[in-house]
């Protein structure tokens, strides 16, 4: 079968054993989580309120006899006074000091028996109450204290209602502690109540007791008051101890295997002594080692540390430092201080100062006093745990140890009194616990123990807060990313996204067909034209009939003009045309100048204001007119290009020998035959006009027509320029027009030939024709998408 | 400078316009005429200049199209020197002229009745309007007018028609365009007189 060695008492328990069955202790390392219902409290949750009184018949017998004897001790407290100055294992009696300090701060009872010390006195500067000399140790106020320490709520609830039947006061057990300054200590105080008691032993200073079983008794002996206690010098929880210690040889093994009918289910993980005082089965290993180790420690000598030291005398006398301060002269105190001194040196180091003595030995000089070599093995769960115990139950080794230490100076709970039930911690308690989330399982124990705080109360400690502990816990505040948009929001939001979308959308555009078809469109026009006109043209057909004569129009007024120019007689012809509208021109002209030529046979002076005029008379004289055989310089002459425009024409017309005195030659024109006597613009029997240009016929008619006198004034236009002379013909200013080649088949027609237009007449009428009926028909087809295009337009609009 | 610039050309318009009602200023207007058409030959001259030395700097620079420029330039020279030793009547210079100039612009206007055709039929494509439709209606009206059929004339359109449109809507027409003219010539005239348009150069 397995068996483990408690670390603390050496005791062999089963290796399934959470807990020696000795001395209670926790068989596995501190810090490692604690199994079943001592697992402790999760951050939020509350500690399940418990009466312990309930418990009272399950106790064991040890414990029952205990408290029987606690009760019983109270009467025969100056017996075993005696006895106990010649007890063997006194070590006890410094656990029992340790545990009053918590006691007392549950503790509701004997509020009128007890009496507020004189520390807290000096503090708070109320008028402390005298304490009854003979009731602390009458009944059941005299009931050991260090055993009611195990039953916190059972002494909270009995013991106050016995406060409440005694006192006839109402103590408020859910008080937060915080309010307790506020109010006078009525209650005892069993710390004070044992450092008053331990003032009275060290009054008379009995005699010393042997170093090796006194140490605490020594201790007591420390402080000095000026009450004498009735009980000698020896203290209640001293004598509780011992019966105590009678009990627990009486404790059967059997009890070993009822851990969890023994233990309180709210007891922690880091069982408390006092816990372990409450079950036989689980007797602490300091309160084993109290008996057997106490004689083999030998330590507490001059050399133990300071912080030893320092707990000693307060887990043994917590009050001692603090009394003498007000009522003890500093000398007596030193005085006593080293006749504890001597007394602990000569004493042996019990197992539970041993426990804590490896917490730091070789800083001695530099470690606080309440550091527990115990408390750097503690997990900080178990610490959340021991904080969330009741406090009773929470007097841990360590935790006495520290709470011992806090007993030195009196805190407000234990001034006033009050009881801080477990379940009614405040709120703002509970939020400063550590949470375990909060705690980095990952960090190394070893990692934890080395840290050494730098500054602060705790400057010089190892591993008393965990790594990573007090990490801020706030989570930074979470903002809603939702937005908060109304629907006229979203409405105008969705109508910005169509208009971007709509700007990104391509607009077509239009195929460029309609090049293509302009194109061959074009070369249809050109073709058909060219087919048409030219093969009727080549072909020489003349079947189309000539337009019929009008009397008394432009034309019939032309020939008639011809009529009466003199035989012989100078005639001014002026070429004022374009090379492109030649083939025009001389086909409207050649009718009427061979009419003239052929019937006046006049002498001609030609004048051209263009610079190609000249040119084109003379290709006009030697092909349509060719066949009256004129030749330049006898039947006429060429004067050539007249210069100047408007000018020019007006200023030959006023001036003609000045202006062109010369002809096309170079020779002196005005002294040819055909010019003969003239000198005047007015010696031309006629003057006729051929022009492509309304301009042109406009300016020869403005500028000499003035100067021409009774001559006559004939223009022979092309078609484009007829309607532009009309008026001037209509007016008077000239005296015939001959318009075009229907014009010019009239003349053809009066002089009973044939010529030129005649000839070109049938191709000329189908040409119009043509050009007619296609612009109708493309106008009709065209007209039809142009009234869609049209219709569009007005829609889009 | 300015000013004597303007006065001149103000006195050569005024003489001109009062030699028209004063006799005696007639050998005067007669000297400036014959000035202004000197410069108007001279002009037409330095116009030729011109047009040889632009297109002679385009066949010196080799720049894109210079052999027309090339072949315009031998033309001219061609030309001018055959006109000028031979003169218009010589044979060579009409054959030139009919072969040449005449053909060529010719060509130009068979093209030009191409493109107004096709303009004609494309016209209610580009603009359907109630001008368009009548301009159409017009000009095939005076197409059909001007022409005659194999039996003879379109007696509506030949006599009646055509008759009425030339005589009524063309005749008014160009009056009304003429008088326009008139007026025009008359406005421009006398502010080139008062020195407000100031044509020959100055602002």
């Amino acid at each position: 079968m397995d068996t483990i060695k408690c670390p603390v008492c050496g005791e062999v328990n089963p290796a399934d054993a959470e807990f020696c069955r000795n001395c209670l202790s926790r068989l596995e390392p501190l810090a490692g989580a604690v199994k079943g219902e001592d697992a402790p409290l999760q951050p939020g949750q509350l500690p399940t309120k418990r009466v312990t009184a309930d418990l009272e018949p399950i106790l064991p017998q040890w414990l029952r006899e205990a408290r029987e004897t606690a009760r019983q001790s109270a009467s025969e407290e100056a017996a075993d006074s005696s006895s106990n100055a010649n007890n063997d294992k006194p070590v006890a009696s410094s656990k029992p000091d340790l545990l009053a300090g918590l006691a007392s701060q549950g503790k509701g009872e004997d509020h009128e028996a007890e009496e507020i010390p004189d520390w807290l006195v000096s503090l708070t500067g109320d008028v402390p109450v005298q304490k009854k000399k003979d009731e602390p140790y009458a009944g059941d106020a005299q009931r050991a204290r260090w055993v009611e320490l195990g039953g916190q709520e059972e002494g909270t609830s009995s013991n106050t209602a016995d406060a409440q039947a005694s006192s006839g006061t109402s103590v408020e057990n859910t008080a937060p502690a915080w309010m307790a300054p506020q109010e006078p200590a009525p209650e005892k105080d069993e710390l004070a109540d044992w450092l008053s008691r331990a003032n009275q032993f060290s009054a008379p200073a009995p005699a010393p007791l042997p170093p090796s079983d006194q140490p605490a008794e020594s201790a007591a002996s420390t402080p000095s008051t000026s009450t004498p206690s009735p009980a000698s010098e020896t203290p209640d929880w001293l004598n509780n101890l011992r019966s105590l210690r009678s009990s627990f040889e009486t404790v059967p093994s059997s009890s070993e295997e009822q851990p969890a009918l023994s233990q309180p289910d709210e007891l922690p993980a880091s069982a408390s002594p006092q816990s372990a005082m409450v079950e036989p089965a689980e007797i602490p290993d300091w309160l084993k080692a109290f008996d057997q180790g106490s004689s083999a420690t030998s330590t507490y000598s001059s050399d133990m540390p300071d912080w030893l030291k320092s707990i000693a005398p307060q887990s043994e006398a917590s009050s001692k430092a603090e009394p003498p301060q007000t009522e003890v002269s500093p000398a007596p105190v030193s005085s006593e201080t080293d006749e504890l001194k001597s007394s602990v040196e000569s004493t042996k180091t019990p197992d539970w100062l041993s426990s804590y003595g490896p917490a730091n030995p070789q800083t001695p000089g530099s470690t606080p006093a309440f550091v527990d070599g115990s408390l750097e093995n503690v997990n900080v769960e178990d610490l959340n745990a021991s904080l969330q115990a009741p406090d009773w139950l929470s007097g841990s080794p360590s935790e006495t140890t520290d709470q011992a230490s806090d007993e030195a100076k009196p805190p407000a709970a234990a001034q006033t009194g009050e009881d801080i039930a477990p379940a009614a911690l405040p709120s703002w308690v509970q939020a400063m616990r550590p949470v375990e989330s909060a705690l980095p399982s990952s960090i190394p124990q070893s990692s934890r123990d080395s840290l050494l705080e730098a500054g602060g109360p705790l400057a010089g400690l190892h591993g008393v807060l965990p790594v990573g502990m007090f990490r801020p816990t706030s989570k930074p505040k979470t903002y809603s990313m939702k937005l908060n948009a109304t629907s006229d929001h979203q409405t105008q939001a969705a109508l910005l996204e169509q208009v971007l979308a709509a700007e990104t959308v391509p607009i077509p555009m239009k195929a460029p067909s309609v090049i293509m078809s302009q194109r061959v469109l074009r070369w249809v026009i050109a073709v058909v034209m060219f087919l048409v006109v030219g093969g009727i043209l080549f072909s020489g057909t003349e079947i189309f009939g000539l337009p019929a004569r009008i009397p008394n129009d432009q034309t019939e007024m032309a020939i008639s003009t011809i009529e009466k120019i003199p035989v012989g007689a100078p005639v001014l012809v002026v070429f004022d045309y374009e090379p492109s509208l030649s083939g025009e021109m001389q086909t409207v002209a050649e009718p009427y100048l061979n009419r003239l030529l052929l019937l006046k046979h006049p002498r001609l002076t030609i004048l051209s204001s263009s610079p190609t005029g000249s040119a084109l008379a003379e290709s006009f004289i030697a092909g349509p007119l060719a066949e009256r055989s004129y030749k330049s310089g006898k039947q006429y002459i060429d004067l050539g290009y007249l210069p100047g425009g408007l000018a020019g024409i007006y200023d030959f017309a006023r001036n003609p020998n000045a202006v062109m005195p010369l002809d096309v030659d170079g020779s002196p024109a005005w002294q040819a035959a055909p010019v003969q006597g003239i000198t005047h613009f007015s010696d031309f029997a006629s003057v006729i006009l051929l022009t492509d240009s309304a301009e042109t016929g406009r300016v020869w008619i403005e500028q000499a027509g003035p100067m021409r006198g009774t001559s006559s004034l004939v223009v022979i236009s092309s078609s484009q320029a007829g309607p532009m002379l009309m008026p001037y013909f209509a007016s008077g200013q000239i005296n015939g027009l001959v318009n075009g080649l229907n014009d010019a088949a009239k003349v053809e027609q009066a002089n009973g030939q044939a010529g030129l237009a005649g000839r070109y007449w049938d191709a000329y009428s189908v040409g119009l024709l043509l050009a007619a009926g296609l612009i109708l028909l493309g106008g009709l087809w065209n007209i039809v998408p142009g009234i869609r295009t049209l219709g569009m337009e007005k829609d889009g609009s | 400078m300015r000013y004597l610039a303007v006065a001149i050309a103000i006195a050569a318009g005024l003489i001109v316009l009062i030699s028209y009602f004063v006799p005696a200023l007639a050998m005067v207007q007669s000297v400036l005429l014959n000035w202004a058409i000197i410069l108007a030959g001279m002009a037409a001259l330095v116009g030729v200049f011109n047009l040889i030395s632009v297109h002679g700097d385009k066949v010196r620079r080799r720049e894109k199209g210079n052999i027309y420029s090339a072949v315009l330039l031998v033309s001219l020279f061609a030309s001018f020197i055959f006109g000028l030793a031979l003169g218009p009547d010589q044979p060579y210079i009409r054959l030139l002229v009919n072969t040449v100039i005449v053909p060529v612009e010719t060509a130009l206007m068979a093209l030009l009745s191409v493109t107004l055709l096709y303009a004609s039929i494309r016209l209610l494509r580009r603009r359907t309007d109630v001008m368009s439709i009548v301009f159409l209606l017009t000009a095939v009206l005076m197409l059909a007018a001007s022409a005659t059929l194999p039996f003879g004339e379109i007696l509506p359109l030949n006599n009646l028609i055509r008759p009425w449109i030339q005589q009524v809507l063309a005749l008014g027409g160009a009056r009304g365009i003429l008088i326009g003219v008139a007026l025009g010539t008359l406005t421009t005239g006398l502010r080139v007189l008062f020195g407000a348009d100031r044509p020959y150069g100055d602002k």
